[in-house]
């Protein structure tokens, strides 16, 4: 037997400096519990106070603002109500209204803005990124036509972010000196999704699908760019891209870029695009296969309506289901009842379902 | 006899004081990064109007899976407020998992539900369907409604018919804030690459819900709903926000998770052996994408919020927190080839030891620690300096770590608005870490040794609804 004392502190794995080491530790990490604690209490106050002051600025600011949009008063008379302290907070308080507001009052909303836009356009220059983006977003929804200077050149900022921002602004007005140098700076945006990028360049509107026809006609541009370009022209219904769609096909060895020009084909599709899509109707790859089912179904004849039908047996779903609304769409209640009760169970599912919503059942 | 005793004793100390040190360092520098992202992302969200380009056009259409199994309580409140949501394009497939109550009938009486057909887009292998029901009332609803499976196999049946590029698993008894969609899409138009997107989870104890949306924010009066508030706020605004900035998220909770559907498909969708599903497809979708060559992203988003309810009783918690260890260690012995492996980077050299050391062994560590300690005490064979040192890690670093998850809730969404709810938040962080931590790695041990024993259903779930 061992007697105890010789044992005593034998269970403690750490000696004399590594409980100096812990003391340290538990000293700091006690120190970062009261300070958590503390911080929070602070910041809890300062955000209530925070609060207490935006409402008394909106107190006092709201009855006229209301008034000024509704013409019943003048920007000078809200200007009068905001004190020298208190210009970067109004930009922040027009900016809420910039994102509800869209048709003529987002001018009135410039000309209220512009006199104190001053205290955020500096941080354009600012070396956090997210202050530059804030910037960026101010002066864009701001700003109106005062500050695309400074906007065309947030286009070059290293950050992707910023980049976007820029871009989101210089797109929602056509100004045909921009609208090119606006498209390339997609390119810096290749983590952007394609959905993202058409929403954001279509605000151009089709006044500028000259310019996406002109990259959308450039082989030597990037795959991605061509491809939101047809997206964007597709959007527009742009009947000038046909052409340049069907020839690009050709030699498109992209595959989204393919998939691109035959959504131009199908939103603008007419007889002469047919033969192209009958063709690529029985291509190897479904994306590709599915979007020229889809232009038969929405401008192919008599002649098409076999080869829908043998689609809704395709073996992917999306080219069925495609092939399903052409059908639909082609007018002929006896054909779909007729293959609503065929033995092809796929066929039958399809067909069912699209008689359902059409309130059929 | 009593050298070997104390030598064991040394060996398990040592173990455990390692496991606090190393848990509680993670949690620190968890704590730091997300300080750092949440100030960051706070900055973005103002700058950034991405909701305006979404509302737009720029929105994928999204499906709605919510798997339903006696759900007749809540379902038709969740439904209604599903159907109201602030998005351009979602479709809601609620999935009766053959519930034995009327869950099926209620939604048919709500809704006008009526037969109809729909072609699957995909075929992974579920229980039999016995109809699919489509909402006269709302277009936008269907009901597939199948034999018993479980929840994976409920979302697998869901995923069958789903058309839409993204689908979002939902509890049937959670709630969505409005805009939560919104807010979870936003990511994916913004990196290509993004396959699965993580919200947070809120406990709705204690609020007011009214008509399916959360009105007023209010603790909890049960003090177990309390400590869970605590506990979600540092799991969700510190480690997962931490894991996500390192590309190395390996759960995106079930309550409410984003997924690129032709990515879940290919993979394989749900997992129907484990009770883990969430995280097993995580882990899985990072598995086979870096095997294919490509490098998924999954994030977190602390802005888009899902309520749920958590549970009051020591029972039920005692059953969800069995259940989370056995699905944890499901999981990660599946996976376990990614372990430390480079191959799967920061996920297998970071993610995956800490999930599997700290997390899935931790509750063995740490209870055999305190047995030990137990026998230090008893055998004489402790120090101040050794006694000081277990109880103020055990303790102390928890009490902090709890309170910098409830200060970095205040620093950013600031849910709780009344000063009394701060203060119980913070009286919280300090009780969580005397006896309930304990208490929870106790259960997380049945759970492990549930796994050893080869258990692998749910258990019984109460339901108090809204």
């Amino acid at each position: 037997m061992i007697p105890p004392e010789t044992l005593a502190g034998q269970a403690v794995p750490i000696g004399h400096r590594g409980f100096l080491i812990l003391v340290v530790f538990i000293g700091l990490v006690t120190l970062c519990a009261v300070g958590f604690v503390l911080a929070s209490l602070v910041l809890r106050g300062r955000n209530n106070r925070i609060a207490r002051q935006w409402a008394a600025l909106e107190a006092r600011w709201d009855p006229v603002m209301l008034d000024v949009l509704a013409g019943a008063a003048s920007p000078a008379a809200l200007h009068a109500l905001v004190r020298p302290r208190e210009h970067s907070r109004f930009v922040e308080y027009l900016l809420r209204y910039g994102r509800r507001i869209r048709g003529p009052e987002r001018g009135l909303l410039s000309a209220l803005a512009l006199p104190y836009l001053y205290s955020v356009s500096g941080d354009l220059g600012h070396r956090n990124v997210e202050r530059r983006a804030r910037a960026a977003q101010s002066v864009g929804e701001l700003g109106g036509g005062d500050y695309r200077r400074e906007l065309l050149a947030a286009l070059d900022d290293p950050a992707p972010l910023v980049v976007m921002i820029a871009a989101v602004a210089l797109s929602r007005e056509y100004r045909p000196g921009d609208v090119l140098r606006v498209i390339g700076s997609v390119i810096r945006l290749d983590l952007l999704t394609n959905r993202l990028l058409v929403s954001m360049l279509q605000r151009m509107g089709p006044e500028s699908a000259w310019a996406f026809r002109e990259v959308l006609a450039d082989r030597g541009q990037p795959a991605k760019l061509r491809t939101v370009a047809a997206k964007v022209l597709a959007a527009f219904n742009d009947q000038e891209a046909g052409p340049i769609a069907v020839s690009a096909i050709e030699d498109a060895a992209d595959l989204d870029l393919r998939v691109a020009l035959l959504e131009i084909l199908q939103r603008i599709g007419s007889a002469e695009h047919l033969p192209v899509a009958r063709r690529l109707a029985d291509d190897p790859v479904p994306a590709v296969r599915g979007a020229a089912i889809r232009i038969l179904s929405r401008a192919g004849e008599e002649q098409d309506l076999e080869r829908l039908v043998q689609a809704l047996d395709d073996p992917v779903s999306w080219v069925a289901i495609h092939a399903a609304e052409g059908l639909r769409r082609s007018g002929r209640p006896d054909l779909l009842a007729r293959l609503a009760h065929v033995q092809r169970r796929r066929s039958s599912i399809l067909v069912s379902e699209i008689l359902f919503r059409d309130g059929g059942a | 006899m009593m050298r070997a005793l104390v030598g064991f004793v040394w060996v398990v100390n040592a173990a455990t004081l390692t496991y606090f040190t190393l848990l509680a360092g993670f949690y620190l520098v968890s704590s730091v990064m997300a300080f750092r992202f949440l100030r960051r992302y706070a900055t973005r969200l103002k700058s950034l109007d991405v909701e305006s380009l979404v509302t737009s056009g720029a929105a994928p259409p999204v499906a709605l899976i919510v798997p339903a199994f006696n759900e007749e309580r809540s379902c038709v409140e969740s439904v209604r407020a599903l159907l109201t949501l602030n998005y351009p394009e979602y479709e809601v497939l609620v999935v009766n998992d053959g519930s034995t109550d009327r869950t099926l009938d209620v939604l048919t009486e709500a809704f006008g539900l009526v037969a109809t057909m729909r072609l699957p887009s995909a075929e992974l292998p579920t229980q039999p369907l016995r109809r699919i029901l489509r909402s006269t009332q709302h277009p936008g609803l269907w009901v597939v409604d199948k034999e018993n499976g479980g929840k994976s196999d409920a979302l697998n049946a869901g995923l069958n018919i789903c058309r839409a590029p993204l689908f979002c698993t939902i509890d049937a008894d959670s709630i969505l804030e409005p805009d939560a969609l919104l807010r979870a899409t936003r990511p994916f138009l913004e990196d290509d690459r993004m396959v699965a997107v993580g919200g947070i989870v809120r406990i709705v104890n204690g609020s007011t819900v009214d008509r399916g949306r959360v009105r007023i924010v209010r603790l909890s009066p049960n003090l177990l709903a309390r400590l869970q508030v605590v506990e979600y706020l540092r799991a969700f605004l510190s480690a997962r926000v931490a894991w996500s900035e390192l590309n190395a998220s390996l759960i995106v909770s079930g309550a409410f998770g984003l997924f690129r559907r032709d990515i879940v498909v290919q993979a394989g969708g749900y997992s129907t052996g484990t009770v883990g599903e969430d995280m097993e497809l995580v882990v899985r979708l990072h598995r086979t994408c870096r095997d294919r060559g490509m490098v998924p992203r999954v994030v977190f988003v602390p802005d888009p919020v899902a309520w749920t309810e958590c549970p009051e009783t020591l029972s039920g918690l005692a059953r969800q927190r069995n259940r989370w260890q056995r699905g944890l260690l499901e999981t990660l012995t599946t996976h376990i080839r990614m372990f430390g492996n480079p191959r799967y980077g920061t996920v297998g050299l970071l993610a995956y030891p800490y999930f599997l050391l700290l997390e899935g062994l931790g509750p063995l560590i740490e209870i055999a620690g305190y047995v030990a300690f137990a026998i230090t005490l008893i055998a004489g064979l402790w120090s101040p300096a050794f006694v000081a040192s277990f109880l103020l890690l055990a303790v102390l670093v928890g009490i902090a770590l709890s309170a910098a998850a409830v200060a970095l809730e205040e620093l950013t969404f600031r849910r709780y608005p009344r000063w009394v709810d701060l203060l119980r938040l913070f009286s919280a962080a300090v009780v969580e870490n005397l006896g309930y931590r304990q208490l929870n790695q106790f259960w997380r041990l049945q759970g492990t040794i549930a796994v050893m024993r080869g258990v692998r259903h749910w258990g019984p779930q109460q339901r108090r609804g809204f």
